[in-house]
């Protein structure tokens, strides 16, 4: 057991030696976000009661940016666009550009090619439509188109479901509710680490025509 | 059904198989801080055994070890190495 940690965590990073853990009434402040240094446990964010969960971390631009079902400050319908993925700056959220509003959920901050992609089912502040992934970049928030998306995931459920942070982030696809998927499903996850050197429009750009069974 | 072509090659197993249940997932892998383990963790059974489940797993390419010898209440969701420490985290209970 971690000393001093209470509650589960959802996401880790480590940066220059030291661990970053994200989830739900984590640390001794029971917030959204805490370090360890392999010594001492700390808060690094606390969050306020509405505050729900965090479920990932990203260091982008040299400060975290946290995403997931919470992170809001003030109680309004929206938030003012504090929800749902925020930076972390001297322990205060910032807005991620014009932020999200409440609703939704994000699942996984990435950082990729000079992008943070935040995936999830969520929209921008002041919008009425619900998109599953964008990318931050230069101050601006854009999105995937889902054209691009729907060759990757056929319009089935479990697109939401975070049991992989990393295939929702590319592509809003899971595969493990997939029962013939199972079993290899942890490797299926190792393999697609492979992209992180690739480019994402070569990965957009080729749709493949025969479904992969594995069992 | 899959569909991504970086799945189309170099396909490998994992071992003798995991998860028994419509409900077992796998929630997260890492490698370790030397790259002889992979780490996971889900709620994960082996072999189709429920009765020994897993919230975190090693796999060193032949073989998965349990070093945490916890029976699963719910499910790990992170696992990882810190410091030559190795963490899973997640709603469980240790047995």
């Amino acid at each position: 057991m971690l000393g001093g940690f209470e509650g589960s965590a959802n996401d880790y990073l480590i940066r220059d030696g030291l661990l970053y853990l994200a989830g739900a009434y984590i640390g001794a402040a029971n917030g959204l976000v805490c370090t360890f240094d392999g010594d001492v446990l700390q808060d690094y964010y606390t969050g306020l009661p509405n505050s729900e969960i965090a479920m990932s971390l990203a260091f982008y631009e040299d400060t975290l940016h946290v995403c997931g079902g919470g992170g809001s400050e003030v109680g309004e319908e929206t938030n003012g666009g504090y929800a749902k993925c925020c930076k972390i700056v001297n322990g205060q959220l910032q807005k991620v550009a014009q932020g999200f509003p409440t609703g939704g959920f994000a699942w996984s901050v990435k950082w990729f090619q000079n992008k943070l992609f935040i995936n999830g089912h969520l929209r921008l502040l002041y919008s009425d439509i619900h998109h599953r992934l964008y990318y931050y970049k230069n101050g601006a928030l854009h999105i995937i188109p889902e054209s691009a998306l729907e060759i990757y995931c056929s319009a089935k459920p479990p697109c939401y479901q975070p049991l992989s942070r990393f295939l929702l982030l590319m592509y809003g696809y899971t595969p493990s509710n997939n029962p013939a998927l199972r079993i290899g499903s942890v490797l299926m996850l190792m393999r697609c680490g492979i992209l992180e050197s690739t480019r994402w429009n070569k990965v957009i750009d080729r749709p493949m025509n025969s479904d992969i069974s594995i069992a | 059904m899959l569909q991504g072509w970086c799945f189309a090659q170099n396909w490998l197993a994992v071992g003798p198989g995991i998860g028994c249940g419509n409900t077992d997932y796998l929630w997260d892998i890492n490698r370790s801080e030397d790259d002889s383990l992979l780490l996971i963790a889900g709620a994960i059974w082996s072999d189709g055994n429920c009765d020994s489940a897993r919230v975190f797993l090693t796999w060193d390419g032949h073989q998965f070890d349990a070093p945490g010898g916890y029976t699963v209440e719910v499910q790990g969701i992170i696992a990882f190495e810190y410091q030559s420490q190795l963490y899973s985290s997640g709603p469980m209970v240790g047995k």
